[in-house]
């Protein structure tokens, strides 16, 4: 990097920090999830808005290519590894065992009803997703696949958030709930890497047999084997090393071998960090105190680099298309829907107007789903529009959830 | 355990609708005279009657070898009765518990129980991770008395709390305690991604406090119909992984007896592999454990 692109990298981050940082503390003041904020912030300094207000300034501080461009990305991808590995630090294991003996209805019918209408969708009527022509059944099998799991998935944040303004997180109602948006986020993550495995870059595309058994042979040797070894390693690094400082370098650091090791496999640095990220915090010995720095530092720095740096990379005015939009957004929120009422109703354990509000919860998708998109669209798996259209959705069902639940159960 | 009763017993109306049948299973091992000892002490106190179940069979060695033990002890066998059945010792004593209504199974068991062991599962274990009635199961086995000082009640799930302080109470009024431990277990998963994300730091604390004022509320008015006493009554919230927290109150307090709900549905290979709370207490059991079955 010459001294001039040294000059424009640390500005364009300290510009893309500090309007992630406002417009997302706007948004948290308007009882929102912090990223709506950050992608908007990423909206107005990306082509959409700065590129056409002031086009010399925006090529010479976020430049798409060259030297600040791939030092920007690096940031990025290090900021995604790393929220996918505090995403990972909340999966409770045990909860969605458990879970998986009294409750499973809820947990099954949220992820699979909706995943079915996105399989089908994409399968039978890809032309009305932006997809043209798909050259392979490889392709149209991941593309299926990738829609399937872009419906299914739920975001834990605001689901946790909404129950804690309902005064129902420590309820059994707010325990189903949080188990199924668990239960959602795994399965949905490990879908999603034997996807990106099908349509992977870094080797040949792997077949659907071979990605699957990556996918599980890591999963299974993480959350069995390395969970133990964690859990017994822990206590002893709290005690010899400095704590809480040295811990939780070696525990980031161990996130960053994870993300290097699946990427070596084939599939996505995330999930490395994802599944990391579950064997960690599932520890006993792993404390409140940690996970907090942890969540602090990745979701104060990290985050916001991570979230606005999308909005850089897409012209959300060029690629958007109304009609793909209120598609996608209309099957997220059917599917979510008809998966929380048949699960709900099953679980009897909410009545009709909790269903609805916790309906309105699990629809939310956040940032899960642009972190999602994202690759997919990096990976070649969607175009630009549809890749808009995911985040849109993201937004829509993530600035409703609040108001709609607060609705609903203030009728009461 | 030490009894404040005398040699017969009495009961309370408690024990006189819920205890009484006491079964304990026995194997002629060297530490078989301390337990039949020990539920010797522990079937006065509860004036139930108690069946000594021996699922290898009988002989009259082995038969001979139990009268010594009970004459030694000076035991009153009108209370007494022993149950000779072969075969699998865990259906064995399943089938004994139903066919005679037992209320309550004691058994002997190892405080640790690691690596292949804790996986494959010892006869105890087997029986606690799926109880067919209340469960006591003793860990510090004595033929001479020793106190009950402190105990810890785990009133986490509130459907089950009635019962276990009823338990808690006959123990505490006639096992001579001094402290009891009433806790309340808090895993609140989600809640640190949501604070970063949306929430703040004050809300999260707000919410600890709230759930805590809540528990103990709920701990102190559940107590209030009890009559105990003598005791020093202590609430703790504990926030962290569920088991975990209370394995380490219990071993921090020097308890002499944890009281659990039973576990409602059979704890399997998955809840070993993701600990189920339960199965801490069952890898490193502090001390004597009783389940009560809801």
């Amino acid at each position: 990097m010459s001294h001039n692109e040294t000059i424009a990298f640390f500005l364009s981050l300290a510009i893309m920090l500090l309007t992630g940082k406002l417009l997302g503390e706007i948004s948290r003041k308007l009882n929102q999830p912090a990223v709506v904020g950050e992608i908007i912030a990423g909206i107005l300094l990306g082509p959409t808005v700065l590129g056409n207000l002031s086009p010399d300034f925006f090529t010479s501080v976020f430049p798409a290519k060259g030297n600040i461009a791939i030092g920007r990305d690096s940031i990025a991808k290090v900021g995604v590894v790393f929220f996918l590995f505090v995403a990972g630090l909340e999966v409770d294991l045990t909860l969605i065992v458990k879970q998986a003996k009294t409750t499973a209805a809820m947990s099954i019918a949220g992820m699979a009803i909706p995943f079915v209408i996105g399989f089908l969708s994409a399968w039978f009527l890809p032309q009305y997703l932006g997809v043209g022509h798909i050259e392979s059944e490889n392709q149209r099998i991941a593309f299926s696949l990738f829609f399937g799991v872009a419906l299914s998935i739920t975001a834990l944040p605001v689901i946790a958030k909404t129950l804690m303004d309902l005064d129902l997180f420590k309820t059994n109602v707010g325990t189903v709930v949080i188990g199924a948006a668990m239960f959602d986020d795994l399965v949905g993550w490990m879908i999603f890497s034997i996807i990106l495995g099908m349509s992977g870059k870094a080797h040949n595309d792997l077949d659907l047999w071979e990605s699957l058994t990556l996918t599980i042979g890591f999963s299974l040797f993480v959350l069995i084997i390395f969970r133990k070894f964690m859990n017994i390693v822990l206590p002893k690094m709290m005690t010899n090393l400095s704590f809480p400082g040295t811990t939780i370098t070696l525990i980031l650091a161990v996130a960053l071998f994870a993300g290097s090791f699946t990427e070596f496999l084939g599939i996505h640095a995330v999930f490395g960090a994802f599944m990391i990220g579950i064997a960690v915090g599932d520890s006993q010995h792993f404390t409140d105190k940690i996970r907090g720095i942890i969540h602090q530092f990745v979701t104060a720095v990290f985050a916001p680099l991570f979230f606005v740096s999308i909005g850089l990379k897409v012209n959300f005015i060029s690629s958007f298309d109304p009609f793909l939009t209120v598609y996608v957004l209309l099957l997220a929120t059917l599917g979510k829907f008809a998966g929380i009422l048949i699960g709900g109703t099953f679980t009897k354990q909410l009545n009709r107007r909790e269903i609805f509000a916790v309906a309105f919860g699990m629809n939310a998708r956040g940032a899960m789903e642009i972190i999602l998109g994202l690759i997919a669209f990096q990976m070649g798996l969607i175009n630009e529009s549809l890749f808009v259209a995911l985040v849109i959705m993201a937004l829509v069902t993530s600035i409703f959830a609040g108001p709609m639940i607060k609705l609903i159960l203030d009728k009461k | 355990m030490v009894s404040n009763a005398q040699e017969t017993g009495t009961t309370v109306g408690f024990t006189d609708s819920v205890i009484r049948h006491i079964g304990v299973g026995i194997g002629f091992s060297p530490r078989t005279k301390a337990l039949i000892a020990e539920v010797l002490r522990i079937r006065r106190e509860f004036g139930s009657k108690l069946f000594l179940i021996h699922a290898g069979g009988h002989s009259d060695d082995k038969e001979t070898e139990i009268n010594e033990i009970l004459d030694s002890l000076s035991a009153n066998r009108s209370f007494i009765e022993i149950v000779w059945r072969t075969g699998n010792n865990y259906s064995v004593i399943r089938n004994i518990v139903q066919e005679l209504n037992i209320d309550l199974l004691i058994a002997g068991a190892v405080k640790e129980e690691t690596g292949l062991k804790y996986f494959t599962g010892s006869l105890t274990r087997r029986l606690l991770r799926n109880p067919c009635c209340n469960m006591l199961v003793l860990t510090d086995i004595s033929e001479t008395p020793t106190a009950v000082e402190t105990i810890v009640v785990n009133l986490s799930d509130a459907k089950t709390s009635e019962k276990l302080l009823q338990f808690t109470q006959f123990i505490a009024n006639h096992f001579a305690n001094k402290d009891i431990h009433l806790v309340n277990e808090c895993h609140l998963p989600g809640l640190y991604f949501s604070v970063s994300d949306s929430g703040s730091e004050e809300q999260s604390q707000d919410i600890k406090k709230q759930i805590k004022e809540e528990a103990e509320e709920r701990m102190k008015a559940e107590l209030s119909d009890l009559q105990l006493s003598n005791e020093r009554i202590y609430y703790h919230c504990l926030f962290g992984k569920e088991g975990w927290e209370a394995l380490k109150l219990t071993n921090e307090v020097h308890a002499d007896l944890y009281v659990a709900p039973a576990p409602k549905q059979k704890l399997n290979i998955m809840d070993r592999l993701f600990q189920h709370d339960l199965e801490y207490l069952l890898m490193h059991m502090p001390c004597n454990l009783l389940l009560v079955k809801e």
